[in-house]
Formats: structure tokens, C-alpha cells, sequence
């Protein structure tokens, strides 16, 4: 199995609060758990995050905690266990993802109707969008394809955006960014993403408002 | 008697609380003990009412989740693992998952620890296990370690899921204030991501 270096571009602290919180809308948290696939790192940090919100919830006050109401509760909830409760519900039809994408790791591998959507459309020379994309909460979430060498056409930044390389590497004016790299760009910020290395560049693209691309004529 | 001062007798008595908690879900996890699991019940089942509250959800509600993430805590319990966590962070994960499912209704994408994807799964020398683990214990460090008034609004803002102007109001601060706060806070927090 190949070897690959850990990310060097990880989420926000900001990203990664809300994840661990819980706050962060669903799309958003899945360009947050993507990252964390190919970050041991971030995956340690974000614990770190939930044992401090363990710390406060023990902090919290208790809800109107007579105790007979919470004796109530747990006799109701051992009675369930002892009814001999069903086991966890296996996951919701969730099918095993096609071969073709062993590459791409959980949880985006069997997301929201990913594995049934092959195909790409492309937008310029060299660079494509998937046929597949979710949006829910005011953000989208689709694969941007970028060959060696293309650039992505220019467009408007209304509101942010984020990449998440999941195979070979792009650059831009901020650096350069390989397998597992994150990067979100502020409303209003240009940047000229452009394929590099030897195979096509695939990310996970997140937007918080349509792609608008401008018409370069 | 010396019971010490009033600011060390609360940690010792957090300290106490966390090593039972991790004690009774370790019970729970290798030996389905029903006692330990009525003593996790009755640390935790109030807390997570009050805490299901503050998020916003009624009280009958607030009393379904709670059920529901303690019947989770029994059920998953053998999956905990002392080494990658503490049994209160884990506790308030699965409390998280219900809310996210039950009451906002949307996935909670995570990661599969099985999957063979999954970068360090196949490939963690115990140098990479460690400093992954440092990572995060200097952010578990840096967040105990901010200013009270700054960790305060990243309370509110992230474990409460609270705005920004309604911190503003619940703290009687200026809108500006709050936002002052949470930036030097996450300031800090992103310094040391970069160390």
C-alpha cells in the first residue's frame, strides 16, 4: 500500500469547533470528515474538542432533576434493555460502494448517492464538475476534475468555498496542495486553481452559493 | 478541616466525576453491569436533559433524546476505547449524533475507523500514533488554557450552538465584544495548528 505523507493544509479551528460541537450543517461536516479520513492529526484534534464538551456538559446544570423523574426514566430505560430491545438498526440501505472508487475514502464514498452517479460535464478544456452533487443548508457540495496543466476558468466568489484534494494535486496564488489537503477560500477571494503533477487533480468541492462562472468571451 | 480552596475543590471533584465516568462505561462495555450503567444514568441523564434544552428542544423531547442516547451508551458501550478518548467526550459524541439525527434530521458524516482508505489505519508507526496524539492534546491544553472570557463565548458559540449576537445579548457584551473574543480565541487555537 502506498505511503503518503500526512496533509499540511488542515480546516479552520473554526471548522473543526463546529464539527465536534455539532453545530456545523451536514455539508459541510462532510468536507470536515473527508479531511479527517487522511489526518490522524485532525482526527486527534477533534476528540480533543469532544472531551472538552464532555467537560462541559458535566458542568451543565441538570434539567429539573427531582430524582424521582430520573429514577422513572431509568427504570423506563432498563425495562427496554430487558425487553430484549432490537440491536442497533443495521445502516439504512446503505449498498457497498463500486470498486471504482475504493480510492476515495468513507464518508464520502458512499454519500448521498455518489457511488450511483458516474460521469462528469466538463466546463473548460480539461476541467470538469461530477454529474453528482448534493446541496441542503445553503451549501453544495459536488467533484471538481482539473487535468495537468488546466486551469480552472475564472468565477465569482460570493460566499465561500472549499477544496479537499482526493487525488494528485493543484495549485494556486496561496501554494500548492496535494491528497488530503484542505483549503476554504472568504467571500470575495480570487484564486485561480490549476491542475498539476502527472494525473488528473479530483477534489471535493464545497460551496456556500452557486458557481457562477464569468464569461470570459 | 481543610478542604482547600473553593477553585480546587471543584477540579478535584471534576476529576473525581471523570474517573468514575470512564469507570462505569468501562463496567458497562466489558461486563454489562446495570449498576454501573444506573450510576453513569444518574450522572449524566440530567445533564443531558438540561443540555438537550439549551439546544432548543422541548421538554419531552429533551427526555426522548436523553433515553435515547443512554440506551446508545448501552449499546455501543464496548466500543469505547480509554486510549482514544475520554468517556465524557464520548458520552457527549453519541448525544451529538442523536440530536444532529432526531431533532436537525440531516447525516453525520464521520469517518470508518474500518475502512481501508482511511490514512494511519494502514500505515501508523507508533512516531506518527504519538505525535497525532500530541496534536491533540496541545489544542485540549490551549482551550483550558485561554482566558475565562474568551473560552466562554466559544462555549456558547460551538457546545451551545449559540450566535454570535445572541451570546452578545445572553452576556450583556457588545456585538463587537463577542466577536473580539471568539476571534482571539480561535486565533490562538489556529497558531498552535500551525506549530
Amino acid at each position: 500500500m502506498t505511503l503518503y505523507s500526512q496533509p499540511r493544509h488542515h480546516p479552520d479551528p473554526d471548522l473543526l469547533l463546529a464539527y465536534a460541537g455539532g453545530s456545523l450543517a451536514e455539508v459541510k461536516a462532510l468536507f470536515v470528515a473527508t479531511h479527517l479520513a487522511y489526518c490522524p492529526a485532525c482526527r486527534a484534534r477533534v476528540r480533543a474538542f469532544e472531551a472538552q464538551c464532555g467537560e462541559w456538559l458535566e458542568a451543565c446544570d441538570p434539567a429539573g432533576a427531582d430524582d424521582p423523574a430520573v429514577e422513572d426514566m431509568l427504570a423506563a430505560v432498563l425495562g427496554m434493555i430487558d425487553s430484549g430491545l432490537p440491536g442497533e438498526p443495521p445502516p439504512a440501505g446503505r449498498t457497498p460502494p463500486p470498486a471504482r472508487l475504493a480510492w476515495m475514502p468513507e464518508p464520502l464514498r458512499s454519500y448521498r448517492g455518489l457511488p450511483d452517479a458516474d460521469g462528469w460535464d466538463e466546463v473548460s478544456p480539461g476541467v470538469a464538475l461530477s454529474a453528482w452533487s448534493y446541496a441542503a443548508g445553503g451549501t453544495s457540495a459536488r467533484l471538481l476534475r482539473m487535468a495537468p496543466g488546466a486551469a480552472v476558468p475564472a468565477h465569482h466568489h460570493a460566499a465561500m468555498e472549499g477544496l479537499l484534494v482526493l487525488q494528485g494535486c493543484f495549485t494556486d496564488e496561496y501554494g500548492s496542495f496535494t491528497r488530503g489537503d484542505a483549503v476554504t477560500y472568504g467571500a470575495g477571494s480570487d484564486h485561480h486553481a490549476k491542475g498539476a503533477g502527472v494525473e488528473d487533480c479530483i477534489c471535493l468541492l464545497v460551496l456556500d452559493a452557486d458557481l457562477v462562472f464569468l464569461d470570459e468571451g | 478541616m481543610d478542604h482547600g480552596t473553593g477553585d480546587e475543590a471543584v477540579a478535584v471533584a471534576r476529576q473525581v466525576r471523570a474517573a468514575s465516568a470512564e469507570g462505569l462505561l468501562l463496567a458497562v462495555g466489558r461486563e454489562g453491569s446495570r449498576e454501573a450503567f444506573a450510576g453513569l444514568f444518574r450522572l449524566f441523564a440530567p445533564r443531558l436533559e438540561g443540555y438537550c434544552r439549551k439546544l432548543g428542544a422541548d421538554p419531552p423531547m429533551a427526555q426522548e433524546l436523553t433515553q435515547e442516547t443512554m440506551l446508545a451508551v448501552w449499546r455501543k458501550a464496548a466500543t469505547f476505547d480509554p486510549a482514544s478518548g475520554s468517556a465524557t467526550g464520548w458520552i457527549f459524541a453519541v448525544a451529538r449524533n442523536r440530536y444532529i439525527d432526531r431533532v436537525r434530521r440531516e447525516l453525520r458524516p464521520e469517518p470508518d475507523p474500518s475502512d481501508p482508505a482511511l490514512a494511519g489505519a494502514d500505515a501508523h508507526t507508533p512516531e506518527a500514533v504519538v505525535s497525532a496524539a500530541q496534536q491533540g492534546r496541545v489544542l485540549a491544553d490551549a482551550l483550558g488554557n485561554l482566558p475565562p472570557d474568551q473560552s466562554e463565548v466559544l462555549r456558547l458559540a460551538y457546545f451551545e450552538h449559540r450566535t454570535q449576537s445572541d451570546i452578545a445579548t445572553a452576556l450583556g457584551l457588545p456585538l463587537g465584544t463577542v466577536k473580539t473574543r471568539t476571534r482571539l480565541g480561535l486565533r490562538r487555537l489556529r497558531e498552535l495548528m500551525k506549530a
